[in-house]
């Protein structure tokens, strides 16, 4: 239960360098992983659902 | 000394010399009873009830920047109590009765306008919701009322009742919501604090916070480490990261607000209006520059600061209500960065760390509550458990299940 909870509402929500989801919904509707830095707002990588992106070093 | 009419004219006739410092500025002492994270409204407001109420004058509100220039500076000025759900309800309700009372009490023209909040609705669904939401308020006894279409056009004439996509139906009316003067409330708070003895410390950012044996002791800052009994968090925007500073994780997203003020106009917008076919609130400030915002961008951000698809969405649905405001000139738009909570409704609650308190999770809809989260936040320091009008309002809701959903939209921060 606990572990549900974690997943479903806690956030790191950095101040940083950010993972999220992304969807071409205007396009071909894949689902995009994207690091984002959320002060500066720079895309730094993205790649397909399946993609490991590296989280650069603060 | 006592502001009023009487030395308004003394000072004048001194040539003005004679006033004082509204606050102090005075250096951190080594220890405080209650430090107090985060110099906005809601931080100096329980600041003031901590000593009002509680006589607990030992404290310090910590300000990274320079006070009230964050969400408090930042917002569309609104408040009002017209929610659905009775524990969000009673609670805003509070705080529009601190808000009549505020001016008096704290000796600060604050400018507490109480013109009225219409929320208008274009279909039937619409009006059973504002029906709904009204009788919830009135069983509360709380003023509510609803108004047919003519009524709308007989109080705002300039609102496009018979638009041909978004036809006006009527409105949900609180007479008792209005606006406030948001920069007057942040100096009004900590001038009535600093006089109780609080010292207001600004340029004075926390770094780290200390836990020994589950129980915080004081925090690490830019101007040195102070040590504390208690700790209570007023950093909307930022609790995510004061959290983590205590070891404490919080159901929290980060994001921007966007909001507008046009050029100065002479009076035509009387009221609070709120439509009901998009994200869309205005209401014209005292300078005549209309006030007036929408939704969230919809993504994580720090930055205090949104992207051009809002704007032209935000402006579309403005001129879609009120096709007058097509000739007006932007003045001014900005940002702010908000606590988006899960299920839309804040957070002011004891935390898992002995001694560490919070008012967070405000959404966008903070400003409003700033008496009331002052007050509840500085109860529930005081005696270190919830006031029953915060006592819904509990961090662990998520994990008992006892979520405040009161858009019913589920849990998506970006969505409440």
């Amino acid at each position: 239960m606990e572990a549900f909870h974690d997943y479903v509402y806690l956030r790191a929500n950095p101040r940083g360098w950010h993972l999220e989801w992304w969807h071409h919904s205007g396009g071909c509707r894949q689902f995009l992983k994207v690091l984002r830095h959320t002060m500066t707002h720079e895309v730094r990588a993205v790649g397909l659902a399946t993609a490991q992106l590296e989280m650069p070093p603060e | 000394m006592r502001y009023s009419g009487f030395t308004l004219l003394k000072e004048a006739l001194r040539g003005n010399r004679g006033w004082k410092p509204a606050w102090r500025d005075p250096a951190p002492k080594p220890y405080y009873d209650v430090i107090v994270i985060g110099g906005g409204g809601h931080g100096l407001a329980t600041a003031y009830y901590l000593a009002r109420e509680h006589g607990i004058t030992n404290v310090a509100v910590l300000e990274k920047g320079p006070i009230g220039l964050g969400n408090t500076g930042r917002n569309t000025t609104i408040v009002r109590s017209n929610y659905l759900l009775p524990h969000n309800h009673n609670f805003f309700e509070w705080s529009l009765k601190l808000w009549e009372g505020l001016e008096q009490d704290i000796n600060f023209n604050a400018m507490v306008s109480q013109r009225g909040v219409l929320n208008l609705f274009h279909n039937e669904g619409g009006r059973n919701a504002a029906a709904r939401r009204g009788n919830a308020m009135r069983l509360s006894g709380i003023d509510a009322e609803l108004l047919d279409r003519e009524q709308v056009r007989a109080m705002c004439p300039l609102i496009d009742i018979d638009n041909g996509r978004f036809p006006v139906m009527g409105a949900l009316l609180q007479r008792r919501g209005g606006t406030v003067r948001h920069d007057a409330v942040a100096w009004g708070y900590a001038r009535a604090a600093d006089a109780r003895g609080i010292d207001i410390i600004q340029h004075c950012e926390v770094t780290g916070i200390d836990v020994v044996d589950g129980r915080v002791c004081g925090v690490q800052t830019s101007r040195g480490p102070i040590r504390a009994g208690k700790i209570g968090l007023a950093v909307a925007g930022n609790t995510s990261r004061l959290a983590q500073m205590a070891g404490v994780d919080v159901p929290i997203e980060s994001h921007v607000l966007q909001a507008f003020v046009s050029e100065s106009v002479k009076p035509l917008v009387d009221q609070v209006i709120t439509f009901g076919a998009g994200h869309f609130y205005i209401s014209q400030s005292d300078k005549g520059g209309l006030v007036f915002g929408g939704g969230l961008d919809g993504w994580n951000t720090y930055a205090q600061r949104g992207n051009l698809p809002v704007v032209d969405h935000v402006w579309a649905a403005g001129i879609a209500m009120m096709p007058c405001l097509s000739r007006l000139r932007g003045l001014r738009q900005w940002g702010g960065v908000m606590d988006m909570s899960f299920d839309g409704s804040p957070i002011i609650s004891t935390t898992p760390v002995g001694g560490l308190y919070m008012t967070a999770g405000w959404c966008y809809g903070g400003f409003k509550a700033t008496p009331a989260s002052g007050w509840c936040h500085a109860w529930t320091i005081a005696n270190d458990a919830p006031h029953r009008l915060n006592e819904a309002h509990r961090l662990d809701r998520f994990q008992t299940g006892h979520l405040l959903d009161e858009r019913g939209n589920g849990p998506y921060p970006w969505m409440q």
